[in-house]
C-alpha cells in the first residue's frame, strides 16, 4: 500500500512531518546533531532568542519532580546577532524547517526582533513566546492578559510577513480568551502549552529547590493538562494548533492530533532519549498505515464525542 | 554517542558504594579522564532524567568503562539493582576532561567521598603520559577525605598505581581527623609549587582546594557536579558562573555549561 502523507501545512509553512522539537529543549539543533538525523525532523524550534544576549537565572535551575522537571533557566540565550552569524549557517545545511522562538521585555523589543529576523535566509517562521514579563507594565506576563496578548501580537504581525505562531502560556484561567486574542491579532497559528508554573522545597533546609523559587513544569506529568488545553484551544480558534506538553511517544503525539493539533513539539523527551522525536515520526507513520489513513491530516481533530 | 552497553558486573564495595563495569559492542576511542556519561536508569518516567556519572576507568582501550557510584536517591538505587548481563543505555563520552601536561612530574589529587571516582582514570592516564618510562617518574600524591572510613574508597588501587595516599575522615575513624583540605593545608609547602593539582568532590571542598592552590600558585583543575537534564549543552540547566573574559564576545554570558564547557574547569575561572 501507499506510504501515508505525513506532511502538514501550518500557516503557509510546509512541514514534511508533524514533529518539531520544542524551544529550549533542543538548543540550536547543533547540540543534538550527533544523536539525531536533523533532516528527518519536521522542524526545529530554536532556543528562545532576544535582541541582546540574555543572562538567565542563577543556578540551581532545574529539579526533577515525579514524571517531570521544573526549570527556571530564565531564557538565557546568545542574542539575535550571534544566532544569525554562529548558528544559522549550520541550520541552513539541513532539510528541515527552522522556526525562531523569541521574546522581549517590551512590545518594542518584540517588534524590533521580528523586523530584524525577517530578512534572515533560512528562517521558515517565528514562534513568539508570550510567557514573559512586560517591563512596561510592572512585569505582568504578556500571555495572561488578552489585551496585552493582542497588543504584542499585533505589533509583531505588523513588523513581519513571516508566518507567525503565538506560543501560549497555560497559566491562565481560560485559554480560549487568549487564543482568540492571538487569532484576532493576525497570528497564523498558536502553539501550546508552555510550562506550568510550579515549585519544590527541600524540607531539610526549608529552602526552595530552585534559586528562582518557582519554575516551569514539563514532561509527562503535564500531558493530560496540556491535552485538555490544546483541545479547548483547537475548538475555539480557526487557526492551526501545535500541541506541546509531555509528549514522549508516537501514541502521545497522536492523542494531541486527535484532540485538534496539526503538529506537535517534543520537548523534555529529547533529554531522556535524544532520538525520541524521530521515533515519534516513525510511530505516527506506522499508525497511519495500520489505520489505513492516506495522510496524517485526517487525524487532526478527529475526536469522537 | 548513544550506546547500548552490557553490564559485566555491578558490585557493592562498601555500604552504598558500587562499582559497575559496562562493556561496549564497539570500541569507544579517545575517552578522556574527567569525561562523563548520562545513564538512563529505567524505562519508566520516574525518575525521568538520565543521571550523570564520571568515567572511573577505561577498560581495555575503550572496550568498556567502569563507573563508581554512591546510592543517594532513587536513580542511583535503581542502578544498584541492575544485574550482570542487563543492557544499559548511555550517552557519552561527554564533556571536557582533565588536561594532562606531557611529562608532568608531580601531581596532587584532592578527592572528597565519591569525588575519587574520575580520579582513578586520571591517575592511570598520568601513568601513561607522565614523565619517564610509563610515567613512573611522575610523583602522585592523593589526598582523600570523607565523613567516615566507609567513605574512603579505592585506597588499595591508588597504592597499586604507586600513589602516596593521605587520608582524612571527619570522625577520625581513619587517618587524619578533620576535613581533607585541612590535611592538605598542613602537608603542603612552598616547595610543592611545581605540582599540578586536580580535584573533585563537594563544592565546599573544591573551593577550599582552590584557595590553597591559589596561595601556593599551583595550577588547579576541578571537576564540578551540577544538576543536568540533557548533558549535551542544549538545555542550559547545568551552568556555573565564571570570571568574565576580555575581550567580550558578542554572545557574552557570565555562565558556562558544566556539561559541555566542563565538567573540568581551570579553578581560577569559577566564581564561587
Ligand atoms: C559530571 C558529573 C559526574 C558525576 N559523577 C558521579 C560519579 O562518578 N559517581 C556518583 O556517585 N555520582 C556522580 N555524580 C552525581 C550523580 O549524578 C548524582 O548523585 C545522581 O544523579 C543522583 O541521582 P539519584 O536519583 O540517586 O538522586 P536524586 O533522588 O535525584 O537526589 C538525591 C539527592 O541528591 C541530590 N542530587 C541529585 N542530583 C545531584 C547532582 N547532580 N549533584 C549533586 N547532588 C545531586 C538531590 O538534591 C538529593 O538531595 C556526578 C554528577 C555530575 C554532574
Ligand atoms: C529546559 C527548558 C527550557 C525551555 N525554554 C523555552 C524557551 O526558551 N522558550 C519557550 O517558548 N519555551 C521553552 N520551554 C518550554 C518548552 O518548549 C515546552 O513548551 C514545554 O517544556 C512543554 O513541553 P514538554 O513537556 O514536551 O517539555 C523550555 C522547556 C524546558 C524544559
Ligand atoms: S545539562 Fe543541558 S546544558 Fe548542560
Amino acid at each position: 500500500m501507499n506510504n501515508p502523507d505525513l506532511s502538514v501545512n501550518i500557516g503557509g509553512i510546509e512541514f514534511k512531518n508533524p514533529v518539531l522539537t520544542a524551544s529550549g529543549t533542543f538548543g540550536y539543533g547543533e547540540e543534538y546533531s550527533d544523536y539525531v538525523d536533523l533532516n528527518r525532523l519536521g522542524g526545529i524550534v530554536v532556543k528562545g532568542l532576544s535582541l541582546e544576549p540574555y543572562e538567565g537565572n542563577p543556578p540551581p535551575r532545574i529539579v526533577e519532580t515525579p514524571a517531570g522537571m521544573l526549570n527556571s533557566i530564565g531564557l538565557q540565550n546568545i542574542g539575535l546577532n550571534a544566532f544569525i552569524t554562529e548558528k544559522m549557517p549550520f541550520l541552513r545545511r539541513y532539510d528541515t524547517r527552522v522556526i525562531v522562538n523569541f521574546f522581549g521585555m517590551t512590545i518594542k523589543q518584540y517588534s524590533e526582533f521580528a523586523t530584524k529576523i525577517s530578512d534572515v535566509d533560512g528562517v521558515a517562521g517565528l514562534e513568539m513566546n508570550i510567557s514573559c514579563p512586560n517591563l512596561d507594565k510592572g512585569g505582568m506576563i504578556f500571555g495572561v492578559d488578552p489585551r496585552l496578548t493582542y497588543k504584542v501580537a499585533s505589533a509583531v504581525r505588523k513588523a513581519t510577513t513571516l508566518p507567525l505562531i503565538v506560543k501560549l502560556s497555560p497559566n491562565v484561567t481560560d485559554i480560549t480568551v487568549i487564543a482568540r486574542a492571538a487569532a484576532d491579532a493576525g497570528a497564523d497559528a498558536v502553539s501550546l502549552i508552555n510550562t506550568l508554573l510550579g515549585m519544590a522545597i527541600d524540607i531539610d533546609s526549608r529552602r526552595p529547590k530552585l534559586a528562582n523559587i518557582t519554575g516551569g513544569l514539563s514532561g509527562p506529568a503535564i500531558r493530560p493538562v496540556a491535552l485538555r488545553i490544546v483541545w479547548e484551544a483547537a475548538k475555539t480558534v480557526d487557526l492551526p494548533v501545535i500541541g506541546i506538553g509531555g509528549i514522549m511517544t508516537a501514541n502521545d503525539a497522536i492523542e494531541f492530533m486527535i484532540a485538534g493539533a496539526h503538529a506537535v513539539q517534543v520537548g523534555t523527551a529529547s533529554f531522556v532519549d535524544p532520538d525520541a522525536s524521530i521515533k515519534i515520526v516513525d510511530g505516527i507513520e506506522k499508525y497511519c498505515r495500520d489505520k489505513d489513513l492516506t495522510g496524517v491530516e485526517e487525524l487532526v481533530g478527529s475526536l469522537r464525542t | 554517542m548513544q550506546i547500548s552497553g552490557k553490564i559485566l558486573y555491578n558490585k557493592e564495595l562498601s555500604p552504598d558504594y558500587f562499582r559497575m563495569r559496562i562493556g561496549f559492542q564497539d570500541v569507544v576511542k579517545d575517552i578522556i579522564p574527567g569525561q562523563f556519561i548520562m545513564i538512563r536508569v529505567g524505562d519508566t518516567h520516574d525518575p525521568l532524567l538520565r543521571r550523570p556519572m564520571g568515567i572511573h576507568k577505561v577498560v581495555e582501550d575503550g572496550k568498556g568503562i567502569e563507573i563508581l557510584y554512591q546510592v543517594v536517591g532513587k536513580g542511583t538505587f535503581l542502578m544498584s539493582e541492575m544485574r550482570r548481563g542487563d543492557r544499559i543505555d548511555l550517552l557519552g563520552p561527554l564533556g571536557n576532561g582533565f588536561k594532562i601536561d606531557h611529562d608532568m612530574e608531580r601531581a596532587i589529587i584532592v578527592a572528597g567521598g565519591i569525588g575519587i571516582a574520575p580520579m582513578m582514570a586520571l591517575i592511570e592516564e598520568i601513568k601513561r603520559q607522565g614523565a619517564g618510562e610509563k610515567g613512573q617518574k611522575t610523583k602522585i600524591k592523593v589526598f582523600i577525605g570523607g565523613k567516615t572510613r566507609r567513605d574512603i574508597l579505592c585506597v588499595d588501587d591508588l597504592k597499586g598505581l604507586g600513589a602516596d595516599v593521605y587520608i582524612a575522615t571527619e570522625d577520625g575513624s581513619l587517618g587524619y581527623k578533620g576535613v581533607v583540605t585541612d590535611l592538605l593545608k598542613e602537608s603542603i609547602t612552598e616547595k610543592d609549587s611545581g605540582f599540578t593539582m586536580f580535584s573533585c568532590g563537594p563544592n565546599a571542598m573544591l573551593k577550599s582546594t582552590t584557595d590553597i592552590a591559589l596561595r601556593y600558585n599551583i595550577p588547579c583543575q576541578i571537576s564540578l557536579d551540577k544538576r543536568m537534564a540533557c548533558g549535551v549543552g542544549a538545555c542550559l540547566s547545568c551552568v556555573v558562573k565564571v570570571e568574565s573574559l576580555s575581550p567580550t564576545p558578542i554572545s557574552y554570558s557570565p555562565y558556562k555549561c558544566v556539561c559541555t564547557d566542563g565538567p573540568v574547569f581551570n579553578a581560577v575561572e569559577i566564581v564561587w
